[in-house]
């Protein structure tokens, strides 16, 4: 696989990238440089419109930047086909959105089992002990949401548990990387520690980096670094 | 697979407008289908009618409508012709044989025919049938008469029941009552208009006018059945005459013989022409019809797609969701596709099905009001055709706004901006 030169390599670099994006109010952002260590928990700090959404598709492989490198696990994501770069995003990446991470009519455990669908290897991977739904089942489990929650549509379930099931989602197969955007931010100051405190519990079991961003800093000394985004983002209209 | 899963849920989630939808396709099928179905079994069961049939003969006229009137039983004839101008084209050396058909009474909305006992004997319908009794035989008596399938049945008429024939066509006009007529005989079903039809001999016809003058009754007149019987009848006009030839070469030669007969002004058709004929002037309508009900399909298919395209921006977050977890535009367009796609079979079946019922369900009101049989058949190679051609518009409706559904999920990148 892709863990040829382990000490060394990040999960995330960026270099010189630049992307802008089309469209009505067209605009750009730039990163000099970034990186992701393995098994890192990283913390970006930076309000809406501070170009977060967009690092993040860059990083997630959904778009493609003008220029620059972008390696992920030690590929190269500018050499992967668009189908390819699917591929790719769904068996290493699990990603947390702030809200409505779920499709509201199917169950928890199919919108856990999801991302399966799109990875084989992470499909392998959590079929490893019991079966992908067996584990699926777990990781709702260890995540708190109740048994009896497990095939109810998740329309039916509250907001905090719609979170932790989709935190159930990034983490099944064991993805390298946790791509989370405010992925508490519609939670109660209570429920997003213990959000959290799952969260990276179950990271370390499977040896996962996480990013996290957020425009709330009451978590960020959790994380083993942070970062301000406008450290790191240069953004502008494109004129 | 939980995508297929996650499809159907999303459709089950709108399930009314998949309804809706669902209903409006159907409907435009079943009226396509219908359409095609009831143009086809027209045609069938009027090129079905009439075989074995070199010319008819009738007085001058249109060709079409001596072919209506004298086989078909629709509309009337507007003159006669004469008993000797039938005679002398029945004698000649061409004529294998030839019958004489006289048309004009009615009984209880069925029409009456007067005719000889050749007229079961070289009458051919449908790839040369003949007529065939399923009870009694051709009539014996004067009054006797041998009843039609459909008359047999709608009116509960058997062997031995007496029936009295009405002057004219309609309901309401003055009835043969001094002169009722025995049922001497019933055929079996044609799916033809012989299926309504009572036959009755020549000489019949002349005796229950016997005290008739010009179109009424004389008051006070019945010469008793009895003398009828030991008068000298005799016929002296008729609608028509079937004529079947020795040679079908001859055809040609004794369609213009009689269309030039000095006597009277007549005319002979050639069935089988004639029919053609009619299908040219009535194929513009057909095509018309074909191509309103074609329309009303297309409506139904825009009207899913502007279904699919006005739950694009609601489903935008379910779209980014399935882009975030790997899903690529193959996904992306794939279910949007599949939904056009099922919806357009779930119409075509629900529609094709909603026509069947129908059909089967109506067919012998149809036959009976119009004489158009209806076989419940599977659909034929043009209707698998049509319903193909509609599937497939249902998969290009949906690739449009699969693809829009795609190109915006690109915009929006990873996060819905909204």
């Amino acid at each position: 696989m892709i863990e040829t030169d382990e000490k060394t390599q990040d999960d995330v670099e960026l270099d010189n990238v630049l992307f802008s994006w089309p469209g009505k109010h067209p605009f750009w952002i730039s990163i000099d440089s970034f990186s992701l260590a393995r098994n890192e928990r990283l913390f970006l700090l930076g309000p809406s419109g501070s170009g977060k959404s967009t690092l993040l598709s860059l990083i997630t492989g959904i778009v493609q930047p003008q220029k620059g490198k972008l390696n992920i696990l030690g590929t190269n994501l500018g050499s992967l086909s668009g189908s390819a770069r699917d591929r790719f995003r769904a068996e290493h990446f699990g990603i947390i959105f702030q809200m409505f991470n779920l499709l509201p009519y199917g169950t928890a455990i199919d919108n856990v089992m999801l991302p399966l669908q799109f990875a084989p290897k992470r499909s392998k991977r959590a079929a490893q002990n019991g079966g992908a739904r067996h584990e699926a089942h777990k990781l709702l489990t260890a995540l708190g949401i109740d048994e009896n929650l497990h095939n109810k549509p998740a329309a039916r379930l509250s907001v905090g548990q719609q979170q932790r099931v989709a935190g159930a989602r990034a983490l099944i197969g064991s993805p390298q990387i946790i791509i989370a955007d405010e992925p508490t931010s519609a939670l109660d100051r209570d429920r997003q520690r213990d959000f959290l405190d799952l969260l990276f519990s179950q990271a370390n079991e499977t040896g996962t980096s996480i990013l996290m961003v957020s425009h709330d800093d009451s978590h960020q000394n959790r994380f083993d670094r942070s970062v301000h985004l406008s450290e790191l983002i240069k953004t502008g209209e494109t004129t | 697979m939980i995508v297929v899963r996650l499809a159907l849920q999303s459709l089950r989630n709108r399930w009314i407008t998949a309804l809706l939808t669902i209903i409006s396709i159907s409907l435009s099928v079943a009226l396509l289908l219908g359409v095609e179905k009831v143009r086809t079994a027209a045609r069938d069961s009027f090129s079905s009618t009439i075989s074995g049939t070199d010319l008819i003969i009738g007085a001058r006229t249109g060709d079409i409508q001596l072919l209506l009137y004298s086989v078909f039983r629709l509309g009337n004839a507007t003159n006669n012709m004469s008993w000797k101008s039938y005679r002398d084209i029945a004698k000649r050396g061409e004529v294998k044989w030839a019958v004489p058909l006289s048309l004009g009474d009615s009984h209880r909305g069925f029409r009456v025919l007067a005719t000889t006992a050749d007229y079961f004997k070289y009458y051919q319908y449908r790839d040369h049938q003949p007529l065939q009794f399923t009870e009694g035989q051709v009539f014996g008596d004067l009054f006797d008469t041998v009843i039609g399938a459909d008359v047999a049945k709608t009116l509960r008429y058997k062997l031995g029941d007496k029936v009295v024939i009405s002057h004219g066509i309609s309901a309401i006009g003055q009835k043969h009552d001094a002169r009722p007529f025995t049922i001497s005989g019933i055929l079996k079903k044609t799916g033809t208009p012989v299926d309504r039809t009572l036959h009755i001999s020549l000489k019949a016809m002349e005796a229950i006018h016997v005290d008739w003058g010009t179109g009424m009754k004389m008051p006070g007149r019945t010469t008793p059945a009895t003398v009828l019987r030991r008068m000298p009848l005799r016929t002296k006009v008729i609608t028509a005459a079937l004529v079947g030839l020795k040679s079908r070469m001859q055809t040609f030669a004794m369609q213009r013989h009689v269309n030039n007969y000095r006597a009277e002004p007549l005319t002979a058709v050639i069935p089988g022409m004639t029919l053609y004929k009619m299908w040219a002037l009535v194929g513009t309508a057909e095509t018309a019809l074909i191509a309103v009900s074609a329309l009303v399909v297309t409506t139904a298919i825009l009207g899913m797609m502007i279904m699919i395209f006005s739950t694009l921006n609601e489903r935008r977050r379910e779209i980014s969701i399935l882009r975030s977890v790997g899903a690529g535009p193959k996904t992306i367009i794939g279910l949007l596709v599949s939904e056009a796609v099922i919806l357009t079979a779930l119409g075509i079946v629900v529609g094709a099905g909603m026509l069947y019922a129908l059909l089967w369900a109506s067919r012998s009101a149809i036959d009976q009001h119009y004489g158009i049989y209806l076989a419940v058949t599977a659909p034929s190679q043009n209707e698998y055709w049509a319903l193909g051609a509609i599937l497939l518009g249902g998969f290009v409706a949906g690739l449009l706004p699969a693809w829009r559904a795609y190109r915006v999920s690109l915009a929006d990148g990873m996060i819905v901006r909204t």
